[in-house]
């Protein structure tokens, strides 16, 4: 058996490996996969939680947050693809048309 | 204010024929404005046609209107034709007023407006602008006759302010000129002063006395503030109302201290001089005082001013007449020191005596001007009279009525100028005012010496240019018959005495043989002096010594009022506005603008389209947030 905080460290070093893959990393394709590691990381502590609290609601929440990253790594590639075939980039520093 | 002494088809008969008077020349008008805006062309015969027609239908119906109505031996007659304004007490009618006075007025209007208009059509027969000019004239000669037989004072500020307009447009005429437009600019502001005072009258008076309308205002009035005839300078409503209502007298009469736009009003062409700024506009002033004499009556310190104003701006322009070399400007200032002389009059309350005088200058001063005019117009628009000379033999017409106006102007004995002058001159010194008597005795030789200058020096002496064009038959007619009446014109109107009951016309004062002999002799010893002087070749000489030339200098800009008016009021003004340039009130609205800027610069920095940037900026602040909630809870 792991111990809780073991996972809570695990979750909070996934979640902010995310964040600073978002920060920093330029191509766009990667930015998607580092939002994909931070929605994990959040899946990894409702489980974590569940167990905790000898409670199934964190595990259909994870389901439900794996429905959503699928939809929306969907919905992201789709787009991303797009913004490749008309900008023939994916680098974000580029993609800077739309500023105030 | 009906009379009841008319029977209701007498009343009728009247009060139609009375409506005729000023409708008619507004009906010209008014067809010869709206013709063009619907592209309807009028022959130059037509509309001198209905020019014409209208004025002399207008003078039909005042010469019958002056027939029955002193058949009817009445001394008023009043009728309202409808109402204009109705608010609670507050009535304005549109209702005309009848008396003597107001029927040597409209006789004048009429009668010499006629024939200033058959002039015209001979003046102006070269003008692109036929038309337009004898809109403005006709509208002008309807607001003057409004002016002159309004019943109430607001009535008779609308043709008031209707005479400015049509003296604005007038003056401006020949628009393509700017020291025209300029010209016509200083007329219309400076009377304008005059008229926010009358204004101002207007209101105080109503807010007095509660009523306009102009006989019930004088009676009101003498209940309301009896003459107590002991304190001469007493600031009290009634003199305040005078003086309000004297405002707006003097600027549209050319007086002190509102006279220098009189003269640079000549910018005009010459009938609308003749008309406009000698025979009746400028004598609005001169009538609305006499028009108000009961209240003037009730105030004597309003009463000293007028006569002050009146004996101050006489001998102001009369001075300025004596060197100006432009003839038209000659007259511009003899007309101003006229009306001086009828505002002295009306000072001394020698009422019938302003209003005669009112009557002969409009008679003789409209032949001089048209005359002038005719001159002009055979000098191939020769102003100056020192490039004339010797035109007797050659314009044998017109320097005959120019004597004739002259001989008048400068009140030579038997011609009508005479009568009206002797008869002022008589009541200042029936009314004990030896010292305005003296200033009017000397102004009457400045006038007879600066009208006989201009006569020797433009009809005899050297010729130094030949007239080349002859006026026609249409403008020496008009010339004739004001010659006649500038010669014969000499009879006091019936009706004036009795409507000004104060006057004592019963005791006749007789003044001395010796002064009689004085004053008749006064203006002849001028002509003489005049022609001593011309034969010595003075006029027109370039003065040596410079004091002299500075005092020449001085009169010939009429006593540089308009330097005076430039540096007090001009210039501090335009300093004012260049101090105040980057307006003060519109710096306010300027900050908002400037903050506004300020934040949109703030806000689209954050907004820099840096994908990398946002996410940062999100991470830290939530981070931020987050650290601070942990530390305080």
């Amino acid at each position: 058996m792991i111990a809780e905080h073991y996972l809570l460290f695990f979750s909070i070093a996934l979640f902010s490996i995310g964040v600073y893959g978002v920060m920093v990393r330029r191509n766009l394709l990667f930015m998607l996969i580092s939002i994909e590691v931070m929605l994990n990381a959040i899946a990894v502590l409702f489980v974590a939680g569940s167990r905790y609290h000898n409670n199934s609601d964190g595990q259909i929440m994870y389901l439900l947050i794996l429905t959503l990253a699928a939809s929306e790594v969907a919905i992201g590639l789709g787009l991303l693809i797009q913004l490749y075939r008309r900008r023939h980039t994916l680098d974000v520093d580029q993609l800077s048309k739309m500023k105030g | 204010m009906m009379d009841s002494a008319f029977s209701p088809a007498m009343t009728q008969t009247l009060s139609n024929l009375l409506l005729a008077v000023p409708m008619l020349p507004l009906f010209s008008a008014s067809v010869l404005i709206l013709a063009p805006l619907f592209s309807v062309k009028l022959s130059k015969t037509v509309v001198s046609v209905l020019a014409l027609g209208s004025m002399a239908a207008a003078v039909l119906c005042t010469f019958i209107l002056n027939w029955q109505f002193s058949a009817t031996g009445e001394s008023s007659f009043s009728y309202t034709y409808a109402n204009w304004i109705q608010v609670d007490t507050f009535s304005i009618s549109f209702g005309l007023y009848l008396d003597a006075l107001s029927k040597v007025m409209i006789s004048i209007v009429t009668g010499v407006g006629f024939l200033i208009h058959l002039y015209s059509v001979g003046f102006m027969d070269k003008d692109r602008d036929f038309q337009r000019f004898f809109a403005y004239l006709n509208l002008f000669v309807a607001a003057m006759l409004i002016l002159v037989l309004a019943d109430n004072l607001l009535f008779l500020f609308l043709g008031w302010e209707g005479v400015g307009l049509c003296s604005f447009l007038l003056i401006g005429f020949w628009h393509q000129k700017t020291e025209n437009n300029l010209a016509a600019n200083k007329a219309f502001i400076m009377t304008r002063i005059g008229d926010t005072g009358m204004a101002i009258g207007l209101f105080l008076l109503f807010f007095q006395l509660g009523t306009l309308n102009i006989q019930e205002l004088q009676i009101r009035a003498a209940q309301l503030w009896p003459l107590t005839g002991s304190t001469g300078s007493g600031i009290d409503m009634v003199t305040i109302s005078c003086l309000l209502l004297l405002a707006g007298a003097v600027g549209k009469s050319g007086q002190l201290p509102l006279q220098s736009w009189l003269p640079d009003a000549m910018a005009g062409p010459t009938p609308v001089s003749a008309l406009i700024h000698a025979a009746t506009m400028v004598t609005a002033g001169v009538y609305l005082i006499a028009r108000n004499h009961g209240l003037f009556e009730l105030s004597p310190f309003a009463m000293q001013s007028v006569a002050a104003i009146g004996a101050v701006t006489l001998f102001l322009a009369a001075s300025a007449a004596l060197v100006q070399h432009d003839v038209k400007r000659i007259l511009a200032y003899s007309t101003v020191s006229q009306i001086g002389y009828m505002f002295l009059a009306l000072g001394a309350g020698a009422w019938s005596a302003a209003v005669f005088h009112l009557m002969t200058h409009a008679f003789f001063k409209a032949l001089l001007f048209l005359s002038a005019g005719a001159l002009i117009y055979s000098m191939h628009h020769e102003h100056n009279i020192f490039r004339m000379g010797g035109l007797a033999r050659k314009l044998p017409m017109i320097s005959g009525c120019f004597l004739i106006g002259c001989a008048a102007l400068a009140s030579l004995p038997l011609m009508s100028g005479f009568f009206s002058k002797e008869l002022i001159l008589e009541k200042l010194l029936e009314n004990d005012m030896p010292f305005f008597w003296s200033v009017a005795i000397v102004g009457a030789f400045i006038t007879a010496f600066y009208s006989f200058r201009l006569f020797f020096v433009v009809f005899l002496g050297k010729p130094h240019q030949e007239p080349d064009e002859r006026p026609g038959k249409i403008m020496l007619g008009p010339l004739a018959v004001l010659a006649i009446l500038a010669v014969f014109g000499g009879i006091e109107p019936g009706g004036l005495n009795t409507l000004f009951s104060s006057e004592s016309s019963d005791d006749v004062y007789h003044p001395g043989f010796l002064i009689t002999v004085f004053t008749i002799a006064v203006p002849i010893c001028a002509v003489a002096f005049s022609w001593i002087q011309f034969k010595n070749g003075v006029f027109g000489r370039t003065l040596q010594s410079r004091p002299l030339a500075k005092i020449h200098q001085f009169l010939l800009s009429g006593w540089a009022f308009d330097w005076l008016y430039q540096k007090v009021f001009v210039d501090p003004f335009i300093e004012l506005t260049r101090m105040n340039r980057h307006d003060l009130v519109d710096s306010f609205y300027a900050g908002i603008v400037y903050v506004s800027q300020k934040l949109n610069r703030l806000f689209s920095w954050f907004q820099n389209g840096q994908l990398r940037w946002y996410s940062s900026s999100l991470v830290i602040f939530a981070v931020a947030a987050l650290g601070y909630t942990l530390v305080t809870s």
